[in-house]
């Protein structure tokens, strides 16, 4: 283990690591434009040079290994001074963009001329023009003035990708990043380059010019596309979440994300419920129809037609682990189906082909066995009238359009359907009571992922409408019919969780 | 001067003065809420300290620490003409505070507000009530906790049989009536 | 409702003994006397005050609490409302307080400017304060003619600073502007005729019956309970101490120019009224040796990361954007520490005690009002005095509602 020492302060490091990692381990911020931990360093911006003793000139620190024995001065007067001449040499092309660029507030350029560079502009010639607003791909843009060169996308499509659609183009200060002839930066993590760029040369189609980053606030989540559940920051403004961006979890997705898991944020404001509805009433409010259904699952569950419950893999442990004790204690079943999306594409890099976030939850509140009452023998069951009632939460069924007829052809036939969910979905239309839940961005929970991770994620805005979380609607409801299950608050529920699954 | 006079402070109070520095030119000692009164006498009537005005009392809330408050004293000494702050932590939970009205009656006033809008009590104010805000006024609004565009509740009237819109209702049905 | 149809039928509350019980008296907010609006609820015994208790609070809009939630630079038109009739004090007086956070000197002929902008404001303040004085008891004329000699001055302030009354003219490291061009040749017209104004008013109030009647011997405070009630500014320096912090403590450009400090005897409120006086005649004084003196050159300060670079830099080059996008969206980077920082208002020790947390936008920003402590002790002033007294001391303890409530 060589021992450095930085700025006067001594440390251990593993063999091989850089002395940017070194000096981040002892608490020094070292200013780089072209390092990322995740991929490799060509040392090309020279942000990062730092002096070190015996050493001829300032060196990279980003790709100079530690050796045991060496000193490094981080912000000694040499060191300062070529940080300043970096900036004004980067800034001498980047066009006056900041009042339209959609990285300003969290652009690099901006926070290191403030801390390293405070020197006007010396340039009385006219800047380079370049390629501007260039679709690289279908959902990322390329500005070819604001890029420095950094090449941290060219490296992410060819080592974390490994698909390698980008290159520099042309030379000098004509240099700019283009697609290979034929090819277009399309694959499905193409929006991670947009993170790692410093500047704002890379940016999304979807979130351009969408929202300044400084109205936005950050909520940690997961994402809900797939059983990964990659870590997110939620950002939003005014109740509506404005993009995803990856969160660095070492154990489940690193740095990135996928494309389509980065738009799922979209269905968090479409087809919302929003109101109670119950079928023939026009307007209701929550006790009283809490009352009302209440009513309805007694005299239900006395004649026997107690309606069967779906639980879905789109929701959080805990309000499966309540949907559970409700469906024992209120809707007095244990008839029990499970839902979600359909399974889709994987692949070896982070795309899984379950679609739900939360299957291993449905696992471990309801146990294994359940897995085996999936949506498939529900339609069956329907099929052979064996369903007197349903109460679905959730709106993803993983059929096509003709099996999702059917179900809501069927569905229209019972005398009870109660559905349960944030989305409307096809069978708002058939359902007798539509009780409006909370998306995850709306309430605080946990999903277990496909490696078994649970995963927190937090409450970034008021719910929509007068939705609840579902762990509550079941509480409401079960207070209403007088048998109040022992859901009341989120720790006791989890509590709960935790000792029945050993965890 | 007045690092003399901080130096004093500390050699006298050893073990009241539990931090100290002199930033900026401010000299300020940071004193336990045991020993406040003892060490505010002390500075307002030793000759060589005469600190007999108490320009400012005032408190901070540092939110996610412990001590989570501290109340801060500005002393200036009109004769000798130099200046002390002294800051006491406060726990949060422990929000009280002696009162030093009985030696600079400055801080009468000043007491009061910081208990207005920090909720910190003095023991032995003869007046502890709110001054900037009404009385009804619901929680402490500089505390860090407290939203900038959070609303108070509806209050009501204190006497509605005199003040309440209802009764001058009637008082104009009257003048309508026809004669 | 029972409406009394005539004397007869009313009846006196059989517990109340007229003469012998005491009577407690509402006075405000709503009341002429009472400006800036607070509410002295009396104890009274006939005419006498046994007991006064202001009730005060009914101008406060949350100044400290808005401060924590906006950058350095966005304090400056809240610091305007402060004490409303003299904005230029407040604005420079909190710009102090930051820089000294900041560690940063502001140059020479910004100094000297500040030096006299203040100085202004703090004669519209004595004009203002001395004027509702002589209408309160009955001057009107006198109330009309320095009404005029403030407005005389507050066209030049609007020359400078582009409005009278919220003029937000500092600036973190400096001024928004420099002084108008011509502003000497204005300062010449305006002087003498305000000059003329205060001998005005002298005639008319000072050696008047009626005036010194009511103004001399009410209102009394000692010397030592003035300093112990927080007294500072011309209440204090009434009594006797000679407490002025332009002489004790100088900052700007005021250990640079000749004036004196006025000092009264009694503690009265004639001895208020007179030092006010007095000090706006050295208050000319000051600006005219600031005139000579002041240097030209900038009135910012070199400080890239605390001043917005010039506006051809910002539209034409990407480091005059960044750091005008910078030090706007984000605010002057502060480093963390706290200052209390002084300086003589026109009623007394304006302080500011700032906390900074290192970003752009203030921790804790307390403003020590001046007149908050005066009338801390406005019971003590009138207390076994007669409610007709009231009027004047109210009138020269000078309480701005917009100070004393935030």
């Amino acid at each position: 283990m060589p021992n450095v020492t930085i700025n006067g302060k001594s440390i251990d490091v593993p063999k091989g690591t850089p002395i940017i990692r070194a000096a981040a381990m002892l608490g020094f911020n070292i200013p780089h434009f072209c390092y990322h931990p995740a991929l490799s360093s060509p040392a090309n911006c020279r942000m990062c040079l730092v002096e070190v003793e015996k050493a001829r000139k300032l060196e990279p620190s980003c790709y100079l290994k530690c050796t045991d024995g060496m000193v490094v001065h981080t912000e000694s007067a040499k060191v300062i001074a070529a940080r300043r001449s970096v900036m004004e040499f980067i800034l001498v092309n980047h066009p006056v963009d900041c009042p339209i660029c959609d990285q300003a507030g969290e652009c690099k350029l901006q926070d290191y001329y403030m801390a390293y560079d405070h020197k006007p502009s010396r340039l009385n010639t006219q800047k380079n023009a370049k390629v501007k607003v260039y679709p690289i791909g279908p959902h990322v843009v390329y500005d070819g003035e604001r890029c420095i060169l950094c090449t941290r996308c060219i490296r992410f499509c060819d080592e974390v990708t490994a698909t390698s659609e980008l290159t520099v183009a042309e030379r000098g200060d004509r240099s700019y990043i283009r697609a290979f002839p034929g090819k277009e930066l399309d694959n499905p993590y193409s929006m991670n380059v947009t993170d790692i760029c410093p500047v704002g040369a890379l940016t999304t189609r979807d979130f351009r010019f969408k929202c300044r980053v400084w109205l936005m606030s950050s909520t940690d989540s997961v994402c809900t596309g797939c059983s990964r559940g990659c870590n997110v920051h939620m950002e939003h403004f005014q109740g509506q979440v404005q993009r995803y961006r990856p969160r660095f979890n070492r154990d489940v997705n690193e740095y990135w994300m996928c494309d389509v898991g980065r738009l799922s944020y979209k269905e968090l404001h479409t087809d919302r419920n929003l109101q109670v509805h119950v079928k023939g009433q026009s307007e209701i409010s929550w006790p009283r129809a809490a009352r009302q259904i209440a009513e309805q699952l007694k005299q239900l569950r006395a004649s026997g037609k107690a309606p069967a419950l779906v639980v879905s893999a789109q929701a959080s442990s805990e309000s499966l682990w309540a949907a559970r004790a409700f469906a024992e204690s209120v809707l007095g079943t244990d008839q029990i189906y499970w839902t979600g999306k359909a399974d889709g594409d994987a692949d070896e890099l982070l795309i899984r082909s379950d679609k739900n976030p939360n299957r291993a939850g449905v696992e471990i509140v309801f146990g294994a066995d359940l897995l085996a009452n999936d949506a498939r023998r529900l339609l069956s069951d329907l099929n052979d009238g064996r369903v007197s009632g349903l109460w679905v939460m959730g709106s993803a069924f993983p059929f096509g359009d003709s099996d999702m007829a059917r179900l809501v052809q069927l569905a229209a036939a019972l005398p009870f359907v109660a559905l349960q969910s944030a989305h409307r979905g096809a069978l708002a239309d058939v359902a007798s009571v539509i009780l409006p839940a909370a998306t995850h961005a709306e309430q605080e929970g946990t999903f277990v992922n496909g490696d078994g991770h649970v995963q927190s994620f937090y409450r970034a805005f008021e719910p929509a409408g007068v939705a609840l979380p579902d762990w509550q609607i079941f509480q409401r409801i079960s207070r209403a019919a007088g048998l109040a299950i022992k859901v009341d608050t989120l720790t006791a529920i989890q509590a709960d969780l935790y000792a029945a699954a050993g965890e | 001067m007045s690092q003399n006079a901080l130096k004093k402070l500390k050699t006298k109070f050893k073990a009241a003065v539990v931090d100290s520095h002199e930033r900026l030119g401010n000299e300020t000692a940071i004193v336990s809420r045991e020993k406040l009164l003892e060490v505010c006498q002390w500075l307002f009537s030793d000759e060589k300290m005469a600190f007999d005005m108490l320009s400012d009392v005032t408190a901070v809330d540092y939110q996610n620490r412990q001590p989570r408050y501290e109340v801060v004293y500005h002393l200036y000494s009109t004769t000798q003409k130099h200046r002390l702050r002294l800051r006491v932590p406060v726990e949060e939970g422990q929000e009280s505070v002696p009162s030093v009205a009985g030696i600079w009656r400055a801080a009468n006033w000043g007491e009061r507000e910081v208990f207005d809008m920090f909720g910190i009590r003095f023991e032995g104010h003869v007046d502890m009530r709110r001054i900037l805000l009404y009385d009804e006024f619901v929680g402490h609004p500089l505390r860090k906790d407290y939203p900038v565009q959070k609303s108070q509740p509806r209050m009501d009237l204190r006497s509605p049989e005199r003040d309440a819109v209802e009764e001058f209702r009637h008082f104009y049905q009257d003048r309508n009536r026809p004669a | 409702m029972n409406q009394p149809r005539s004397l007869a039928a009313l009846q006196p509350d059989p517990d109340v003994n007229a003469h012998e019980d005491v009577m407690v008296l509402n006075m405000g907010p709503s009341h002429p006397a009472m400006h800036g609006t607070v509410r002295m609820v009396l104890t009274l015994d006939g005419e006498t005050i046994v007991k006064c208790d202001p009730e005060i609070g009914y101008l406060h809009r949350g100044f400290e609490k808005m401060c924590e939630n906006v950058t350095w630079t966005q304090v400056f038109p809240y610091t305007d409302r402060l004490n409303y009739v003299s904005p230029l004090l407040n604005n420079f007086g909190y710009a102090l307080a930051v820089e000294k956070l900041l560690g940063i000197e502001i140059t020479e002929r910004a100094r000297y400017i500040r030096t006299i902008m203040g100085e202004m404001s703090r004669i519209c303040d004595h004009l203002t304060c001395v004027a509702a004085g002589a209408l309160e008891l009955g001057a009107m004329s006198a109330f009309l003619y320095a009404i005029e000699g403030r407005d005389l001055i507050w066209d030049i302030v609007e020359e400078v600073t582009g409005a009278r009354l919220t003029v937000t003219y500092a600036r973190v490291g400096g001024l928004k502007d420099d002084l108008t061009p011509d502003f000497r040749e204005r300062w010449a017209d305006v002087q003498p005729r305000v000059e003329k104004i205060i001998a005005v008013l002298d005639q008319l109030a000072t050696k008047n019956r009626v005036f010194m009647d009511r103004m001399q011997g009410t209102g009394v405070i000692s010397k030592a309970d003035a300093i112990n009630y927080g007294f500072t500014g011309p209440a204090l320096r009434s009594t006797g101490v000679a407490y002025d912090i332009r002489k004790d403590h100088p900052y700007f450009a005021y250990d640079r120019v000749d004036f004196d400090v006025i000092v009264g005897s009694r503690g009265d409120n004639y001895d208020r009224y007179l030092v006010r006086m007095g000090e706006m005649v050295q208050s000319i004084r000051i600006i005219n040796h600031c005139l000579r003196d002041m240097p030209e050159g900038p009135v910012m300060v070199d400080a890239p990361h605390v001043v917005l670079p010039a506006k051809h830099d910002v539209y034409n080059s990407i480091e005059g954007m960044i750091n005008h996008f910078k030090i706007i969206f984000e605010g002057i980077q502060v480093p963390a520490g706290e200052v209390y920082s002084f300086t003589e208002a026109a009623n007394g020790e304006l302080g500011f005690y700032i906390v900074s947390n290192g970003t752009g936008r203030p921790w804790r920003l307390r403003v020590r009002p001046p007149c908050f402590y005066l009338m801390g002790g406005i019971d003590r002033l009138v207390e076994g005095a007669m409610i007709s007294d009231i009027i004047p001391t109210f009138d020269t303890i000078n309480m701005i509602g917009g100070e004393i409530d935030r």
